[in-house]
């Protein structure tokens, strides 16, 4: 053919694909027929006319085998009843799901933490669920009331916890034996010693063994050990800022006293060295003396059949006061429906099945998580979680806290995130850091 | 005339709809977004200069710009520099020229994240690449991704890893400078350095002065593989998005976080005109003195 | 294709001078590369090597089974279309919509012609922060975020596109007038001059502008974050920032992944970069 023709025939075909590619392009995600299947589509359901159930999206930060787990509570549930079926999808950036559900085109329903719960309320993204309780007669007695109360903002409930988890101390056995310590250290100032005693120091200054809980970071130990201590950030209703208070400068104290003597750099190297919770964690390679981490380290130890000779202990108390023994910061995972859900039925009816005993001991189990319900807690399931018998024991204690809500959490957690750094850092000095905070923070209880 | 008046409209119907569209309307609705409180949900309030006044109030904004403000007097030369080198040693006449041009090519090709991964290990403060290359020097090399003096110079690193793309514009420049003017020169008795700065430089000033605005440009706006690295550099639900001590706070990043993390849109398009004047004001100063050290071709 | 000579040594010269360039192309190349070598060292580690203590540069026992393991976890395969589809959409789309521009800022002879490309300038010096949110808006409204959209219109409107007009424009202007002059004295309407002598003379400037915008688009990250919230609908970029947040870190299947997200652009460059280097200098930048 000439070149008239041959140009005529491209431009066609050009045509012809463009409007093919605008038409598929305004599809958008119904073109993802190709390569990966839908884990929970219900394929059994052969009978069935497609379409004849609605649709619940779920959307979840979890990823791997603890998505794995949540995806079998949906199958079950979508195996349970003929009205529903929900899709679950992993999107381990929570931005994504900010970003979308504000956009209207996000999920049904989705996790987070209990603390956005009142940036989330405010900024309207959580749909309140007062109305659905009631409505349904739903009883909320079974939830451990700490746990609920994370859910309550400007006396609505916008989400249900999932779980009461909190930090407990684990550590390495054999390191501590080595360096003379058959049981773990219970108050701070024993925790002290063996951290001393079991961080082993190369030649140019960098650490082979950390023995203090500074990994992933100090921020993340902070709270954990500062609660541990016996320390209260807020009086209750976050009315008052008791943030300043012995156990908490006893645990600022000692970390700078740590980072002093050991070199921050040092500390950052050995930090930089790992992932989190990947088989590169220190803990996990047998570098980490003493950690303090939520009760899922134990699923994730057997998960990667990592060979570490580890035990559990309560988090060590302030020296001197044994009556704040068994402290904690409780903390929950939550689940919310989105404002601009469009199916608020769905997503209620799965949140109900989720949260009944059953599906919620086999889903926190799975997750090495404590479920947020009396009835889960009891039942068999828990048994299978790893290392149940010493962790659920440690739910009983009473100084247990968790931190009351208040409109300016987020600024809150942002400021003291940043002042504490700077403290980590050798930056200022505990004192000046308490001032600075002292000052600073009762503005956000404003 | 009317006809072609009609013709040029025609042609150019495509851009001026998408300008309009994307363009236009954007930054009028952007300017007004600027004076109201709004979050997605809620319709837009009203609040005069109140956004302006955050942004230069607010310390994070300071930090923010301090944070780019190195990035751009740093990062805009150092590519620069090493593109123009570049461009220099492949234009020479060698075998395995279009190999080694590859080479120094990819690097500027590779998507953000696969650079953001490599380099993350290629920085490892215990087992990576240049660690451990100064520590057979002797040196004990710094943490490069957690010490907050170091974060910046990381990334100056990566970006100047990347920067095959300006070498090619260069090179391609290079290769127009005409052969006379470097054989007169040889004839008058000048050296290799004195070509270079008497005859290279001055005429390939223009690109020069198009790839120094488009780098400041560039670097002023710097947002993916920062945001890439913050979140890296950290485990659990952070959500500050900033780095070590805030190191890598970057006006865009802030702007990204205002916007789409705290539904401040007010203040994220506040931010955003403000960005705006300032890059205007910097390409208008480098325009005016590029008068002074630009020559044209043909001369 | 003669060349004018850099200033440093080069050419036929005799003896060791011959071999110094080499030197320092080959040294520097070796920077240049170490860190890309590593990316597919590690890509055939098994976990043992990866984790081994102290670090081991080649794999005791390669694994090529990453490669395969890729396509189970993360939709490779899928993302790969995806990027691939979005990136030749905007092609198309800009290959389409840029050129007719360009001529009517060149070629044309009309009162809009430098008001209009001062326009398509001003586009090049505006941040993109300044319409991102709003257009993200506008695409909320349309009901299209999560779908393809917002990514590929622009691109047929050669919104965003304003550093390809440039170079069509620029590369336009070096088209001798004297040729489009005699074709209109024939007879000939701007369009048939538009394509039946513009198009054939400019194919090493669309060729240039077509690699150039591939590459772009292929890597894009920004556009796929806001606007994709499907992980069937992800790109690449996208998908492997999602893969990656998650706690497992499998870094050998991460760089195999990168690796071959690389590749196909590797080898576009290397057949294609005569094509866009005489395209760059064919539009006289300098001018």
């Amino acid at each position: 053919m000439n070149a008239k023709q041959g140009r005529k025939a491209s431009l066609l075909l050009v045509v012809v694909t463009m409007v093919a590619g605008l038409l598929s392009a305004c599809s958008g995600s119904d073109n993802g027929n190709k390569g990966s299947a839908s884990p929970s589509a219900s394929a059994s359901e052969s009978g069935k006319p497609a379409g004849e159930k609605s649709k619940v999206s779920v959307w979840y930060l979890w990823g791997g085998a603890e998505g794995e787990a949540l995806e079998q509570i949906i199958q079950d549930f979508n195996a349970s009843q003929d009205k529903y079926t929900v899709e679950g999808l992993s999107v381990p950036d929570e931005q994504k799901i900010k970003v979308a559900i504000a956009g209207g085109n996000g999920p049904d329903l989705t996790d987070s933490f209990d603390w956005v719960v009142p940036q989330y309320a405010q900024q309207g993204i959580a749909l309140p669920l007062d109305d659905l309780i009631a409505r349904d007669g739903y009883d909320l007695s079974d939830f451990i009331p700490a746990a609920l109360e994370s859910g309550r903002f400007d006396d609505k409930l916008y989400s249900l916890p999932l779980n009461a988890n909190f930090s407990i101390m684990y550590y390495n056995k054999k390191l501590l034996a080595d360096s003379g310590y058959s049981e773990p250290p219970k108050t701070s100032k024993e925790l002290y010693d063996v951290a001393l005693k079991t961080t082993k120091v190369n030649g140019d200054g960098s650490i082979e063994v950390i023995g203090f809980p500074s990994y992933p970071s100090e921020g993340y130990l902070f709270n954990a050990m500062a609660h541990g201590f016996g320390s209260s950030y807020l009086s209750e209703g976050a009315k008052e800022l008791t943030f300043n208070n012995d156990s908490t400068k006893a645990a600022m104290q000692m970390i700078y006293d740590y980072n002093t003597q050991f070199g921050v750099d040092n500390i950052r190297q050995l930090q930089a060295a790992g992932k989190w919770l990947d088989p590169t964690d220190p803990f996990l390679t047998g570098k980490q003396a003493i950690r303090f981490d939520g009760p899922w380290l134990s699923a994730h130890i057997k998960n990667m059949n990592i060979d570490v000779d580890y035990g559990i202990a309560p988090l060590p108390y302030l020296d001197g006061k044994p009556e704040t023994a068994g402290g904690g910061l409780v903390s929950s995972s939550i689940f919310y429906i989105a404002k601009t859900s469009k199916n608020v039925d769905g997503a209620w009816e799965f949140m109900k099945y989720l949260y009944s005993p059953e599906p919620l001991a086999k889903f926190m189990s799975l997750m090495g998580n404590i479920p947020a319900t009396k009835s889960a807690m009891a039942q068999p399931a828990m048994k299978d979680m790893v290392d149940s018998e010493q962790i659920m024991p440690l739910t009983e204690s009473p100084n247990l806290k968790s931190i009351p809500h208040f409109a300016k959490r987020s600024d809150f957690d942002k400021l003291l995130g940043e002042e504490l750094e700077l403290m980590f850092n050798l930056k200022k000095t505990p004192d000046e850091t308490m001032s600075v905070l002292e000052g600073k923070l009762a503005e956000f209880l404003k | 005339m009317k006809r072609a008046t009609l013709t040029g409209l025609l042609f150019s119907s495509p851009f001026l709809i998408g300008f309009i569209a994307f363009t236009l309307y954007p930054i009028g609705a952007s300017l007004v977004y600027s004076f109201t409180d709004f979050n997605m949900f809620k319709s837009p309030s009203w609040v005069g200069l109140d956004n302006y006044r955050w942004v230069f109030q607010e310390k994070d904004v300071w930090k923010s710009i301090a944070n780019t403000l190195y990035m751009v007097l740093f990062a805009t030369p150092i590519s620069l520099i090493v593109g123009l080198l570049l461009a220099q040693m492949l234009n020479m006449k060698v075998r395995g020229q279009s190999i080694y041009r590859t080479l120094y090519y990819i690097p500027s090709i590779v998507p953000a994240i696969a650079t953001s991964l490599v380099w993350m290990w290629v920085l490892n403060p215990k087992s990576g690449l240049i660690n451990t290359a100064l520590g057979y020097l002797g040196i004990r090399g710094p943490n490069w991704l957690l010490d907050p003096v170091w974060t910046k110079p990381s990334l100056i690193l990566m970006g100047a890893w990347g920067a095959g793309g300006i070498m090619i514009i260069f090179l391609a420049s290079l290769q127009d400078v005409p052969r006379s003017l470097y054989e007169s020169a040889e004839i008058d008795g000048a050296g290799k350095v004195r070509k270079f700065f008497s005859i290279t430089l001055p005429s390939i000033s223009p690109i020069i002065l198009f790839q120094l605005i488009m780098g400041l440009i560039t670097y002023f706006q710097y947002f993916a593989q920062a945001f890439m690295l913050a979140s890296m550099t950290n485990s659990g639900a952070n959500q500050t998005m900033a780095g070590p001590e805030k190191s890598l706070l970057f006006y865009a990043v802030l702007l990204y976080r205002e916007a789409f993390v705290d539904f401040r849109m007010g203040h994220a398009s506040a931010m955003a005109w403000v960005l705006f004047l300032i890059t205007s004001i910097v390409t208008y100063l480098i325009f005016r003195s590029s008068n002074r050290w630009v020559t044209y071709g043909g001369d | 294709m003669s060349s004018a000579t850099g200033s440093f040594g080069g050419g036929a010269g005799k003896g060791i001078r011959r071999f110094v360039p080499h030197l320092f192309l080959a040294a520097f190349s070796a920077v240049f590369v170490m860190p890309i070598l590593w990316l597919l060292l590690t890509s055939i580690k098994s976990d043992k090597d990866l984790y081994a203590n102290p670090p081991v540069l080649f794999p005791k026992q390669p694994r090529w089974e990453n490669y395969v393991d890729v396509f189970r976890e993360i939709n490779f395969l899928g993302m790969t279309w995806n990027t691939f589809f979005i990136s030749i959409m905007c092609v198309i789309g800009v290959l389409i919509s840029a050129p007719l521009v360009a001529y009517a800022c060149s070629h044309i002879d009309w009162k809009g012609k430098n008001i209009i490309f001062a326009l398509v300038i001003g586009t090049l010096l505006l941040p993109y922060q300044v319409t991102m949110i709003p257009t993200y808006i506008i695409w909320g409204k349309l009901g299209m975020i999560g779908s393809y959209m917002p990514l590929i219109l622009p691109a047929f409107l050669s919104a965003g596109a304003g550093y390809y007009i440039f170079l069509l424009r620029q590369f336009f202007m070096t088209l001798p007038v004297s040729l489009i002059h005699s074709a209109k004295i024939d007879g000939a309407s701007e369009l048939r001059i538009y394509l039946q002598i513009l198009m054939p003379l400019s194919k090493p400037i669309i060729a240039t502008v077509g690699v150039l915008l591939f590459l772009a688009t292929w890597s894009d990250f920004l556009g796929p974050l806001l606007y994709l919230n499907n992980e069937k609908d992800y790109t690449l970029s996208l998908g492997l920032y999602a893969f990656m947040q998650t706690h497992y870190i499998m870094w050998e299947k991460l760089m195999a992944a990168s690796a071959m997200f690389t590749l196909p652009i590797i080898v576009l460059f290397f057949f294609a970069q005569k094509q866009f280097i005489e395209g760059i200098k064919l539009t006289g930048i300098k001018g």
